[in-house]
């Protein structure tokens, strides 16, 4: 896959109380951000763990990005806080492996941020577009089949 | 209680360079408390491997199992039932990694009949003297 019309994939996993709804307030609000971002949504970003970021990568998803709410304002109390130091785990096992760790990064939004979510999106995007296609994708579309809409 | 360390993953690669299939070998009980060896732990030391495997083309064939209790011969013996439906060289390979090193006499066991009993025995005898 060359450079030119290469489209990365982005995961993200949004939590259900803020940034979710945000993607949502984005969609009302008919901000546009590319169709490549697949969001998942999480009862909190604290319920996330560092094995499913892994099998992520591992089944060749491009880059993740975790939406958070803002600190002190999660619903748990302390899920976003978990959400950090999980992410910040996996940047230093996903160096370690030999993949660049800015395939990974999490952000902090409230619900009635929609355009800083669009922001956070496309920025990320920018970055792996910089970085390239993640070398754990497979050549045999048929193999990234789960990354399918 | 038996404290460990999780071992970086290029330490990991090097000591495995040269094979094939590895089996990524849990336990449910002291590595689980000290966050070197559990299920969780097992699960994302196998995933970095099969990433850094296919970066350095080394073809790691990685499989992950998490026993109970190492250090119990009956829930040792119960973990490892289902690895042994998969095939003969998997089940050499488990008996490999999980009796070595580890007690499997049943000796030490506080449910054996007269274990406690001696024990309790010589509490008494101590208490009447």
């Amino acid at each position: 896959m060359t450079n030119e019309n290469y489209e990365p994939l982005l995961i993200a996993f949004c939590c259900q109380y803020c940034s979710y709804s945000a993607a949502d307030l984005a969609g009302s609000m008919r901000l546009q951000y590319p169709p490549n971002v697949r969001i998942i949504r999480t009862p909190c970003t604290g319920r996330l763990e560092v094995e499913f970021f892994m099998k992520a990568f591992e089944k060749g998803a491009d880059g993740i990005l975790v939406a958070g709410c803002l600190e002190g304002g999660c619903h748990f109390t302390e899920g976003n806080l978990l959400a950090k130091g999980r992410v910040g785990y996996t940047r230093k096992f996903l160096s370690e492996s030999g993949l660049e760790e800015e395939r990974i990064r999490m952000i902090n939004i409230s619900a009635a941020q929609a355009r800083p979510l669009v922001d956070h999106i496309n920025e990320m995007l920018d970055t792996l577009k910089n970085l390239g296609p993640s070398p754990l994708k497979s050549t045999n579309p048929s193999q990234n089949a789960e990354m399918r809409l | 209680m038996i404290v460990a360390q999780r071992k970086k993953i290029p330490e990991l690669v090097d000591i495995l360079k040269g094979h094939k299939k590895i089996l990524l070998l849990g336990c449910g009980t002291c590595v689980t408390v000290c966050l070197a060896g559990g299920e969780r732990e097992v699960s994302i030391n196998a995933s970095a491997l099969r990433i850094a495997s296919r970066l350095k083309n080394l073809a790691f064939e990685v499989e992950e199992l998490t026993i109970e209790r190492q250090c119990d011969q009956e829930k040792r013996c119960r973990s490892f039932t289902g690895m042994r439906r998969r095939g003969p060289g998997d089940r050499r390979a488990v008996r490999q990694a999980g009796l070595r090193g580890t007690r499997h006499g049943l000796h030490w066991h506080p449910r054996r009949a007269g274990h406690l009993d001696g024990k309790m025995h010589r509490l008494r005898q101590m208490r009447s003297t």
